[in-house]
């Protein structure tokens, strides 16, 4: 425990949020504890309106915990921020090129253009639209432009990439693609990655521990060790048994909490 | 064999001659017969030329006008009010435009006050700005610069209210400061709806300029219009009616393609 304690790269403990409403309160995360290690993959998975993306805008400082704490560790690896975020669809600014969209973490931290385009240059060539450098995101399709946003967050080297379902609106041939990309990525820079998803298969391919999440309030009520290694084959992985037989178990962990969700629901 | 044949080389002709190349010849063309028919008719004395002067004697009188030199002292008169009520209104319209966009307070205090006097016609407030401004030209600009900077002001507002939340997230994410913030999201997010605002003053600009100048001026186009009717010399009034009109497209096709040189990323 405390060898786990000394890598971890983020530590949450006792988080609590509650959203004030006119009428009533809203609690969208109850007594969260959680601890992620320096260069693991962890994905979160949970019905919708468990409180997973409100998770990770707090890890991203977008919201901040009504109580409990949550604590990032920089080990001075990267030269980025702690933190960056990939968001869901649409993040990526249309006014600007796709070059300077990769580029615009770097912008803000006052990188100068020549070497913050050098760098975009690298991270778009390694999710394959360097031909795209000077479209638009209006002139990219779905795929294309999540992998733009992979790269925005990529490009500013943080030590932890926090994602929130950020493929979900892409087509199943795109999403495999892109999550091979992904990997790919993240087996080269060896960040710490949270990444949210509402489904099961992502969360196991992707994950070297799924944690799983129930709603109303939002909450912890599982966590997983996968036990595939590393570097994974997207497609042969599905194949294997335990494949199936965890993505089972969490499919009826999942079931139950949305079952019980809907008894809540009707009062 | 023959018949296939033939419909596919035909459908290959109605290619060739896009729809927009059509579109092109049909805008040439129909004004050109709208005036050849106007012209026919004069000469055989269906409309009165007392009223409705022939197409040739209005181009004539539109060279008389420029030879004298007197039309370009009316165009560059109006021209002058135009543009300077133009950037008198829109750069605080602009600005307050966008203060009520990112403020609630700004918006709560100055709101009602916007919501009450936007629906004023301007020009029923010229009396009161040639009071306030003098006869001269200060009430001429004053009058533009009121037209103008509520729309300005409006789609400034709109613009920045409607920027998607995610837009700010990412800024704040990655850190950017608040001069950042402006420069890379909230100017170009609403550059867009800036020249929506534009657009539609120039229309409004021209109303009111016409009309002032109808009433309260000593030279312009709208001066020129109102005293070739009092004297009954229509043929110079419709050259100041095409030449309004012409002021009016050149306008929007200078802002048109302003719009997209500052918004490449909208075309298409």
């Amino acid at each position: 425990m405390a060898v786990a304690a000394m890598s971890a790269k983020i530590a949450i403990e006792g988080l609590s949020k509650i959203f004030e409403g006119r009428e009533r309160d809203f609690q969208a995360l109850d007594n969260i504890s959680l601890t992620v290690a320096d260069g693991e993959f962890v994905s979160i998975v949970g019905p919708s309106g468990c409180g997973k993306t409100t998770l990770l805008r707090i890890m991203a400082g977008l919201e901040t915990p009504s109580h409990g704490r949550m604590a990032m560790r920089r080990s001075g690896k990267s030269s980025g921020p702690i933190s960056a975020m990939v968001f869901q669809e649409h993040s990526l600014y249309p006014w600007l090129r796709v070059i300077d969209n990769v580029a615009f973490g770097l912008e803000m931290r006052g990188v100068p253009k020549a070497e913050r385009h050098e760098r975009a240059n690298v991270l778009l060539q390694m999710v394959g639209l360097s031909k795209f450098s000077r479209h638009y995101p209006g002139q990219l399709s779905g795929g294309m432009k999540q992998r733009v946003s992979i790269a925005r967050a990529f490009a500013n080297d943080p030590e932890i990439l926090l994602m929130d379902e950020p493929l979900a609106a892409l087509d199943a041939q795109n999403k495999v693609l892109v999550q091979d990309e992904l990997l790919r990525l993240w087996e080269m820079t060896k960040k710490t990655v949270v990444y949210i998803t509402h489904s099961i298969d992502e969360a196991l391919l992707l994950g070297d521990r799924v944690v799983i999440m129930g709603s109303l309030p939002g909450r912890i009520t599982e966590v997983l060790d996968v036990p595939f290694g590393r570097p994974r084959d997207l497609i042969d992985i599905r194949a294997e048994k335990a494949f199936s037989e965890i993505s089972v178990h969490i499919w009826h962990s999942l079931e139950a909490e949305v079952l019980r969700a809907r008894t809540l629901d009707l009062h | 064999m023959h018949g296939p044949l033939t419909s596919i080389e035909g459908k290959k002709k109605r290619k060739r001659f896009s729809a927009a190349a059509r579109d092109r010849v049909l805008t040439v063309v129909s004004p050109v017969v709208v005036l050849s028919i106007w012209q026919c008719a004069s000469q055989m004395g269906l409309m009165d030329a007392r009223f409705v002067p022939s197409p040739v004697s209005i181009a004539t009188a539109a060279v008389r006008l420029t030879q004298s030199g007197e039309l370009w002292t009316h165009i560059s008169i109006s021209l002058w009010r135009l543009s300077l009520g133009f950037i008198v209104g829109a750069v605080p319209g602009f600005l307050i435009g966008l203060l009520m966009g990112l403020s609630r307070w700004a918006r709560a205090i100055l709101d009602p006050l916007v919501s009450a006097t936007y629906p004023i016609p301007k020009i029923a407030i010229l009396p009161l700005i040639m009071l306030l401004f003098g006869v001269g030209e200060a009430s001429k600009v004053a009058i533009i610069a009121i037209a103008v900077v509520y729309l300005v002001l409006l789609n400034t507002m709109t613009g920045v209210m409607t920027i998607d939340r995610i837009y700010f997230d990412v800024a704040k994410n990655y850190g950017a400061s608040w001069r950042k913030t402006f420069t890379r999201l909230i100017f170009p997010a609403s550059l867009p709806l800036i020249f929506a605002g534009l657009r539609l003053s120039i229309g409004v600009a021209l109303i009111v300029i016409v009309s002032a100048e109808f009433l309260a001026a000593k030279a312009g186009i709208g001066y020129l219009i109102w005293t070739s009717w009092e004297t009954l010399v229509i043929e110079n009034m419709f050259v100041g009616l095409i030449v309004i009109t012409v002021l009016g497209v050149v306008a929007t096709a200078i802002l048109r393609e302003l719009e997209q040189a500052l918004v490449p990323w909208r075309r298409e």
